[in-house]
C-alpha cells in the first residue's frame, strides 16, 4: 500500500513539474520535507486502517464430513474425454489373461517382506527377461530387482485387461540387464532390509543373514546379471548402487510389454507370498 | 503551496478510500472455501467397477460437477491440485498429460504444485501442455532457470476473494534419487524449510495476506527425518494450510500441528487416484477466522 501511495506522490510531483518547472518554487529540499511529512503521515494512517481491519484468527469448533456422491457426471468433460478415448488406437478393453484373485503390492508382514503381486511381477520379469537376454547375449540372468513403487495398482480378480497392464504398470522404463561383481551385493541386499516397503525381487533369497542367488552363496570375484529397469539405473528411488555396474546390456523391452507378453502366454496368473525375503527380528 | 495542499489533500483522501476497502469485510461474515486434489496421477475415468477399494467412485467428470455445484454455492471458492496429475492410466501413456491439463483447465482448477511425475514425458512436453492450456503451476523450490519451463511457473500467486488476500506458495520433493535426471536436467532443488519461511513471512507480512496456504508435494510424514509436511508444520511459521500429496496419504480429518511459534497449521492430504476432494471453509467474522473442514468423497 505504501509503494502504491509514494507511486501516487511520485506521480503527482512529476506531473507538476511538468507544468510548473518554470517557476517552480518547491525546492529538491522542500520535496525532502514534505516527503518525511507525508509519509509520517501515511505510516499514522496506515497504522490506524490496519488496527481497524487486522483479522485475528482462532479456530471455533472443528466440524468433520465426508459426503458421497454418485451419478452426477459434467457432461462437458465427459465429452471432451470420450473424444480422447476414442482415438486411442488399441482396444484397451481386451482382455488378455485372468487372474485368480485379487493381487496387491501390500499384502506383505514385516517377517515375510514379500507381497503377491510384487513377487508376480518379479518372476515374470525374470522369466521374459531371461529368454531376450539368452537370444541376444546368449548368457541367463541371476536375479531380478523391481522397484516396489514402480508397482502403482492392484491387479483384480478375473479378466485381466490390457488397461490393467497400463495401470499396474504406467511408467515407460525397460529392461536393463547389469553386471556386477558378487563383492558388490552385499550393499543391495543392506539396502533392501533397511526399506520400510518390500522392492520384489526374484531369483534371489534373503533369509536373516543368509543370502542366496541361484539358491547358492554369493561369490565375491563372480560376475552376476542382474535384470532391473532404467528408472533405477538413474539412481531412481535411492538405489545409487546399480552404477557400480562393470557393464550395462539394454534389452529394449519395457516392463509392461514383458507382462503383457507372459499374459498372453500364459493366459492364467497365480503368485503368493513366500519365503523369498524373511526378516529376523 | 496550493497546489501542495491539494496533493496532500488528494493522497489523504486515497489513503482513506484503501482504508475503508480492506475494511469492507467487518460488515459481514465471509467463507473462503478451498477444494483440493493430489496424486490423481491420470484417473480421468471412475475406478473400473472390480476395483478392490473404489468401484466405480471418481473421475474427471464427477469432480467437475462437484467443483461446479461448490463454486455456485460459493463464488469464494478457490481449487488447487498438490502434484502427480500425471502417470497411471493409458491417457497419460497415449496424450502425455495433454488431456490431463485440458480438463482441470476446464474445471475451474485455480492452480497445482509439481510433482514428481510432471517430470514423466520430459520438460519440453510438460511446456507445451502447460502453453496449451494455460494452465498455472505454483512451486516455490525449484527453480527452472535453463530450462524449458523457465518463466512459466510462478513462486507464489496471490488471490483476491471477497476482499480475503489468499497467498499461496508451492513445494516440491527432492528429484535426485526420484526422477530420472536426464528428465528434470537443470532443474534445480532448494532446501523447501527455507524458501518456505522466508515466503510465507513475506506472504503474510509485506504482501498482508489473510490466509498463507502452501501446496506441497513434499509427503506428509516418514520414519526417518525426510522433510515432511508434519516436519515442515512444526519448523515454520505464517503457514495457514498445507495441502499435501506424494505419499498417496487419505487423511480421515486435518491433521492440525503447532508451528514453530505455537501457532496451529492445517494439514490435508486426500488419498489418491481423485476418489476423493478435500474442503476446507475458513470463516471470516468480524475480527475472527474460523474453519470447518470437511472431506467429500466423490
Amino acid at each position: 500500500m505504501i509503494k502504491l501511495i509514494y507511486g501516487i506522490f511520485n506521480l503527482l510531483y512529476r506531473i507538476h513539474r511538468i507544468f510548473f518547472d518554470d517557476n517552480c518554487n518547491i525546492s529538491e529540499g522542500d520535496y525532502l520535507i514534505f516527503l518525511n511529512r507525508f509519509y509520517k503521515i501515511i505510516f499514522f494512517v496506515s497504522t490506524l486502517s490496519l488496527l481497524g481491519c487486522k483479522n485475528n484468527y482462532s479456530y471455533s469448533d472443528i466440524n468433520y464430513s465426508r459426503i458421497e456422491l454418485t451419478g452426477k457426471k459434467s457432461k462437458m468433460i465427459s465429452d471432451v474425454i470420450s473424444i480422447y478415448k476414442d482415438s486411442i488406437d488399441v482396444s484397451l478393453d481386451n482382455v488378455i489373461g485372468f487372474s485368480d484373485r485379487l493381487y496387491t503390492k501390500g499384502d506383505f508382514s514385516s517377517k515375510k517382506f514379500n507381497s503377491t503381486l510384487g513377487n508376480l511381477i518379479a518372476d515374470i520379469i525374470f522369466i521374459q527377461s531371461d529368454s531376450v537376454f539368452k537370444i541376444q547375449e546368449n548368457k541367463n540372468i541371476d536375479f531380478v530387482i523391481q522397484n516396489h513403487g514402480g508397482i502403482r495398482a492392484s491387479l483384480p480378480e478375473g479378466e485381466v485387461k490390457l488397461s490393467d497392464a497400463y495401470k499396474i504398470l504406467p511408467f515407460e522404463n525397460e529392461i536393463v540387464i547389469i553386471e556386477m561383481y558378487g563383492e558388490s551385493l552385499s550393499e543391495i541386499v543392506s539396502f533392501l532390509k533397511n526399506e520400510t516397503t518390500p522392492h520384489p525381487f526374484s531369483g534371489l533369497i534373503i533369509n536373516g543373514n543368509e543370502v542366496l542367488v541361484q539358491n547358492k552363496l554369493i561369490k565375491p570375484s563372480k560376475k552376476y546379471y542382474i535384470a532391473i529397469n532404467d528408472y533405477l539405473l538413474t539412481g531412481g528411488d535411492n538405489m545409487f548402487f546399480f552404477n557400480k555396474n562393470i557393464k550395462v546390456y539394454r534389452l529394449g523391452y519395457s516392463l509392461r510389454d514383458a507382462f503383457i507378453d507372459y499374459t498372453k502366454s500364459n493366459l492364467y496368473l497365480s503368485s503368493k507370498i513366500d519365503n523369498r525375503f524373511i526378516i529376523n527380528e | 503551496m496550493n497546489r501542495r495542499k491539494f496533493i496532500y489533500n488528494s493522497s489523504l483522501a486515497s489513503l482513506s478510500v484503501m482504508g475503508l476497502n480492506s475494511c469492507n469485510l467487518n460488515s459481514k461474515d465471509l467463507t473462503i472455501t478451498i477444494l483440493h486434489t493430489n496424486d490423481v496421477h491420470s484417473q480421468i475415468d471412475p475406478f473400473p467397477s472390480n476395483h478392490n477399494l473404489y468401484p466405480n467412485k471418481g473421475g474427471f467428470a464427477r469432480r467437475a460437477s462437484l467443483f461446479k455445484e461448490l463454486i455456485s454455492k460459493n463464488p469464494n471458492t478457490l481449487i488447487f491440485d498438490a502434484g502427480d496429475i500425471f502417470q497411471g492410466t493409458p491417457y497419460f501413456n497415449f496424450f502425455q498429460g495433454e488431456l490431463e491439463l485440458n480438463l482441470m483447465k476446464k474445471m475451474d482448477y485455480d492452480a497445482a504444485t509439481i510433482g514428481n511425475h510432471e517430470f514423466d514425458a520430459g520438460l519440453k512436453t510438460f511446456k507445451k501442455n502447460i502453453l496449451n492450456n494455460d494452465f498455472q503451476f505454483i512451486s516455490s523450490n525449484y527453480d527452472f532457470a535453463n530450462t524449458e519451463l523457465e518463466g512459466l511457473v510462478d513462486k507464489y500467486k496471490i488471490y483476491h476473494k471477497g476482499g480475503i488476500k489468499i497467498g499461496v506458495f508451492g513445494l516440491g520433493i527432492e528429484l535426485k534419487g526420484l526422477v530420472n535426471p536426464l528428465l528434470y536436467a537443470e532443474t534445480k532443488y532448494y532446501d523447501p524449510v527455507d524458501i518456505a519461511k522466508d515466503i510465507s513471512s513475506y506472504l503474510k507480512y509485506e504482501k498482508r495476506c489473510d490466509l498463507v496456504i502452501c501446496i506441497s508435494h513434499l509427503g506428509h510424514q516418514y520414519q526417518n527425518d525426510k522433510i515432511s509436511d508434519t516436519v515442515l508444520a512444526k519448523l515454520t511459521s505464517n503457514i495457514d494450510l498445507i495441502i499435501g500429496g506424494h505419499t498417496h496419504t487419505l487423511l480421515k480429518k486435518p491433521l492440525i500441528l503447532n508451528n514453530s511459534t505455537g501457532e496451529e497449521v492445517i494439514i490435508n492430504q486426500v488419498g489418491s487416484g481423485g476418489v476423493f476432494v478435500g474442503k476446507i471453509d475458513f470463516n471470516f467474522t468480524n475480527n475472527n477466522k474460523y474453519t470447518d473442514k470437511s472431506i467429500v468423497e466423490i
